[in-house]
């Protein structure tokens, strides 16, 4: 390792690309390889298998030990409704590495000034979200308290592949939510996916603590495998 | 300061320091840290990053220190779990880790 290296590093890190750091254990030679380059490399099956489990691979090959040490963009959280909530949330989700962008279509909430380290849009949900790929690993969470904004963040959603979905509002409003949905045609399995009430039930009080119990539910789904997650929620609803 | 161990290794680089970088290269067990994780360690002993839950740092910085002013070396570590009853270096939570440290010199 260098400087140079450092600086490629980090050049590939801001242009949100995956690479791989690829050296032979005892060797002081670290090469990266690019998302792009992978298949020139006699080590692809490696790299690539590295980099779809974003996990570090340590390999012996022909008698050496190499090592795979992939590099993937930050996990997504996109914010609907610029509320105190997204606030302290924001804080949060960028300190656990996550990519946050904010969209709310009203201008006293999506002021600049009051996320100053995010990207926050400010345009009606529908807008916006031709704007972003919801893809694998990213989150949406909706805030807004308002139908005409949520739900149609939700609905973008819910046609994604994105690995969490997450509504603010009470059981009694989650209910009436559903029901919309299931008359706009939406069937209650896919229905399922939304987590509504928001958050993991630590009893939250404050925007700040809501916050946290948000952002605890979006690592919960993030890391347990799919299978799990039901069942780690049955487990603490039943608490 | 960002708390990137990248970001600070270059960053003291650029300053004139000599800088190693640590890296979780294999775990077994309940290993705190995953595999991938890094520290950035400055010649003068500062760190950013972790590459367990604070068990090995110390143990780890001294070694890198040991060979932060020969650049371009690569030194493996291996730690496994505490014995209470013992004075030494490792893991109170059971796993086993092996770690790789690359130093790199100021101007490089």
């Amino acid at each position: 390792m260098d400087k140079a290296l450092l600086e490629k590093i980090i050049e590939n890190k801001n242009k949100k690309k995956s690479f791989c750091l690829v050296s032979q254990a005892d060797v002081n030679e670290t090469i990266l390889v690019k998302n792009k380059d992978i298949d020139k490399h006699h080590f692809s099956e490696f790299i690539r298998k590295a980099i779809n489990e974003d996990k570090l691979i340590l390999e012996e090959i022909n008698g050496k030990e190499w090592i795979f040490n992939p590099f993937n963009p930050p996990a997504k959280l996109i914010i609907v409704g610029a509320v105190h909530v997204a606030q302290s949330l924001s804080i949060i989700a960028e300190n656990s590495d996550f990519e946050v962008i904010i969209i709310d279509p009203r201008e006293a909430f999506a002021a600049q000034e009051r996320f100053p380290n995010n990207k926050v849009i400010c345009a009606w949900p529908e807008d916006a979200f031709k704007e972003i790929n919801l893809d694998e690993r990213t989150a949406v969470v909706t805030l807004t308290h308002e139908p005409n904004l949520d739900d149609i963040a939700l609905k973008n959603s819910l046609n994604s592949k994105c690995f969490y979905i997450g509504a603010l509002g009470s059981k009694k409003t989650h209910k009436k939510r559903i029901d919309r949905f299931v008359k706009d045609g939406f069937n209650i399995e896919t229905l399922k996916r939304i987590n509504g009430p928001i958050g993991l039930p630590i009893n939250a009080q404050t925007p700040q603590e809501i916050a946290i119990s948000i952002m605890a539910e979006i690592i919960s789904s993030l890391r347990y495998q799919k299978e799990s997650i039901e069942e780690l929620r049955e487990n603490w609803k039943n608490r | 300061m960002s708390n990137d161990p990248i970001e600070n290794a270059l960053e003291w680089l650029k300053k004139g320091h000599n800088v190693a970088i640590a890296t979780v290269v294999k775990t077994w067990g309940s290993a705190p840290r995953k595999a991938g994780s890094q520290l950035a360690i400055r010649e003068d002993g500062l760190m950013v990053g972790s590459v367990s839950g604070g068990c090995v740092e110390g143990d780890v910085v001294e070694n890198a220190l040991e060979i932060i002013n020969t650049p371009s070396s690569v030194k493996l570590l291996q730690y496994g779990i505490t014995n209470d009853t013992a004075w030494e270096v490792g893991l109170a939570c059971g796993g086993d880790i092996k770690i790789r440290i690359d130093t790199m010199k100021s101007n490089g």
